[in-house]
């Protein structure tokens, strides 16, 4: 009986199979929808009124960032009136891709994900929303490779892409702990070859150049268990370091900090990126001097920019690119006000984020979209909020 | 007297046989009742062909996997070094094409994982490695070379986008459907897939019995080895090139798969090749539904977790004799 079911079952599927034939991968000219499933196809340029889907791709949503990001898209799905719906795939290409194809599955007319995983998935990506119809972004991505620039820019689904500066960031971050006293710092990698990763080191060794600062070390790690040790096998060659520059994973800064209580040293200042639990407490002692994260937001503004180009009002004729800004977080007190404001609660109003949408503000323009977004930081949300 | 010790003893042996059909049946009423469940939550949206079809893409590199390491689940023994061969090949195949040609670099994928699977195979036989740490040294030797190939070349490898045009529906089915058929007949009617459940059983019993152990286990390691590596050439066709990630999860992947098509992790004699086409549908239907029903984040884990728990739980043997260390 069981082996009949079997059978029978492998059957439906190879039937079914069968019956979708043909290659499906082939970018269609003209978006088609044959699955009658929920995603209605859009044409390029189409006006679309009412509800929608929004699928997001993240690795994940028990962490600070995770958590944030995928709350923060939500924020602006819900202030455009869509549904948001995400998919915590993983870290991998494989997982990114998985996760895109059953969004679309889902119904989602617009399509976010991030390139942490590398590059090389872009192209098929788009193919899969080019043959959907599904208008599409990145969030915290910039594409290298000129050769997959080159081929989304051909794709009418594709809107846009936000990321950070992380050069300058990078540099403000070096500068923080120059200021704090640090002299001779060590800087781990999060990986290598990850362009993020390298931009906000290049920042950060740029300021040391010009304030005299050692680089006394230039790591690699990719397991974030193992930053205590690295740290403190360091210490053990270099008494003199001072400093540890944290290009990610900043929530290694806790088990960094032991490394060098372990090794007798009260004094010490860490800089990092990506917000952590815990970080109010280092930032209270003055162990962590400098903490860049907040960049949920990166989510929400490839949202606005997708929906205003599925509503017909696209901010531009090319493909956008926004630059977001980190939220640096340098004091207790700047941790109070963004745990009150952004990571407990919504940083934006539905109000100020319709801002962001044409159909409620016809006079929006990729200028002033850019101009809304660079105001993004602590102050800008006391500001909204007691204002 | 006589006739209620009978019909004790006919009690006792139709619970047993039901016991044993329950647990044999285990993961094919799971799928059953996971392909109900998520049809009614979706509105019978997951039956649909177009998402049967990416159920099935989805799972076919997990499938190609799942079906070699079933030769080495079957000995008792783990391939540890699956993930990390299918990143690796991935990204030889990605270069390869790239340099070469893309036919060249499906050659230089299957060529490369055998190698890597012959090495594990003759580290553990020749060396008397435990399997565990020689897969988990490969494994890391493996990443870590990766790692170095995707740095050079800026983070990830791209295949060449003429390639894009290989993946096709019918591509899947004929090669599904002859790797299964290969693959079945190997594990049931050759002599090297009997030999393999005889070491499950008893690697000592084996050799007594005239198996080539040692021989039988390179062959299953060389066998999942090349597996990888043609799954290394799926997944960059799948995903468009290779990265510093490309397979991570793919060791874990093909294990839950297995367990989750009713094999016990402990090999022997009930180990079973459909094991892997069953846990590759479980597994990728759950991942596909979960999302299409709208349970995203951490509950798509939390619910792997306990069915992982509750299958392993079904499916173990246990001897009441052996002590829980």
């Amino acid at each position: 009986m069981k082996k009949f079911f079997a059978v029978l079952l492998v059957l439906a599927m190879v039937l079914s199979l069968a019956a979708c034939g043909g290659n499906n991968n082939a970018p269609a000219s003209e978006p088609s929808n044959t699955d009658g499933s929920a995603n209605d196809a859009n044409t390029p340029g189409d006006s679309n009124t009412g509800s929608f889907k929004y699928g997001f791709a993240s690795w994940g949503t028990a962490d600070e960032h995770g958590r944030t990001l995928n709350a923060a898209v939500g924020w602006g799905v819900d202030a455009a009136g869509g549904e948001f719906i995400g998919d915590a795939g993983g870290f991998t290409a494989e997982a990114t891709v998985a996760s895109i194809e059953n969004l679309i599955s889902a119904g989602c007319q617009m399509v976010s994900f991030c390139t942490y995983a590398g590059e090389a998935s872009v192209p098929t990506i788009s193919d899969m929303c080019r043959e959907k119809g599904v208008y599409w972004t990145m969030w915290d991505t910039q594409i290298a490779d000129p050769e997959i620039a080159a081929y989304i820019a051909e794709d009418p689904y594709y809107v846009g892409c936000t990321f950070e500066d992380n050069i300058t960031s990078g540099y403000e971050t070096m500068k923080a702990m120059g200021e704090a006293g640090a002299t001779n710092v060590v800087i781990i990698r999060y990986g290598s070859g990850i362009p993020t990763c390298d931009e906000r080191c290049n920042g950060g060794i740029k300021y040391a150049e010009e304030a005299g600062i050692t680089i006394v070390d230039d790591m690699i790690i990719t397991d974030t268990a193992e930053y205590k040790n690295a740290v403190a096998n360091v210490l053990l060659a270099h008494s003199e370091v001072d400093g540890v520059y944290l290009a990610g994973a900043g929530t290694a800064s806790s088990s960094v900090a032991e490394a060098f209580r372990s090794a007798g040293k009260d004094t010490f200042y860490i800089g990092a990126f990506d917000y952590f639990d815990g970080m109010g407490d280092m930032l209270k002692s003055g162990e962590l001097v400098c903490i860049n994260g907040g960049h949920m937001v990166t989510g929400t503004f490839s949202a606005l920019m997708a929906i205003n180009a599925w509503q017909g009002n696209p901010l531009s004729k090319d493909k956008i690119e926004i630059v977001i800004p980190y939220l640096t977080l340098k004091s207790y007190e700047d941790y109070e006000a963004y745990m009150q404001y952004a990571s407990q609660g919504a940083a934006y109003t539905s109000e100020e984020l319709q801002q962001f949408l044409t159909v409620s503000n016809p006079g929006l323009t990729l200028e002033s979209f850019q101009e809304g977004v660079s105001k993004w930081s602590v102050s800008d949300i006391i500001a909204r909020k007691n204002g | 007297m006589g006739n209620a010790v009978k019909t004790v003893e006919q009690q006792a042996d139709r619970s047993l046989k039901w016991k044993k059909l329950f647990s044999k049946s285990v993961s094919f009423l799971g799928l059953i009742v996971l392909v109900a469940f998520f049809a009614i939550a979706t509105g019978g949206q997951l039956l649909n062909p177009d998402n049967l079809m990416l159920i099935f893409k989805q799972g076919f590199t997990l499938f190609i996997a799942a079906l070699a390491a079933v030769f080495i689940m079957a000995t008792g023994n783990l391939d540890f070094s699956i993930g990390a061969n299918i990143g690796f090949s991935c990204a030889v195949c990605a270069l390869t094409a790239k340099a070469l040609s893309p036919v060249a670099g499906v050659a230089a994928a299957v060529c490369v994982g055998a190698l890597i699977g012959a090495a594990n195979g003759v580290i553990i036989t020749k060396f008397k490695m435990p399997s565990f740490i020689t897969c988990l040294c490969m494994m890391f030797i493996l990443m870590a070379a990766t790692q170095t190939l995707c740095s050079n070349e800026g983070g990830s490898i791209s295949m060449p986008l003429s390639m894009r045009k290989w993946e096709s529906v019918g591509m899947y089915i004929v090669i599904g459907a002859v790797y299964f058929a290969v693959m079945l007949v190997m594990f049931r009617f050759t002599k090297f897939g009997k030999y393999m459940k005889a070491l499950g059983v008893s690697p000592e019993a084996a050799r007594q019995s005239g198996v080539g152990v040692n021989k039988m286990i390179f062959l299953g390691y060389l066998l999942s080895g090349a597996a990888a590596g043609f799954a290394g050439f799926l997944t960059m066709l799948r995903v468009g090139g290779a990265s510093q990630t490309t397979g991570m999860a793919m060791t874990n992947d093909v294990i839950v798969a297995i367990v989750f098509g009713g094999m016990s992790i402990s090999g022997g004699a009930t180990s079973k090749i459909s094991a892997a086409l069953l846990g590759m549908l479980i597994v990728t239907t759950l991942n596909n539904g979960m999302v299409l029903a709208g349970y995203g984040g951490e509950l798509q884990q939390l619910v792997k977790g306990i069915l992982f728990l509750v299958v392993i739980a079904v499916s173990t043997k246990r001897d009441p004799n052996v002590i829980v260390k």
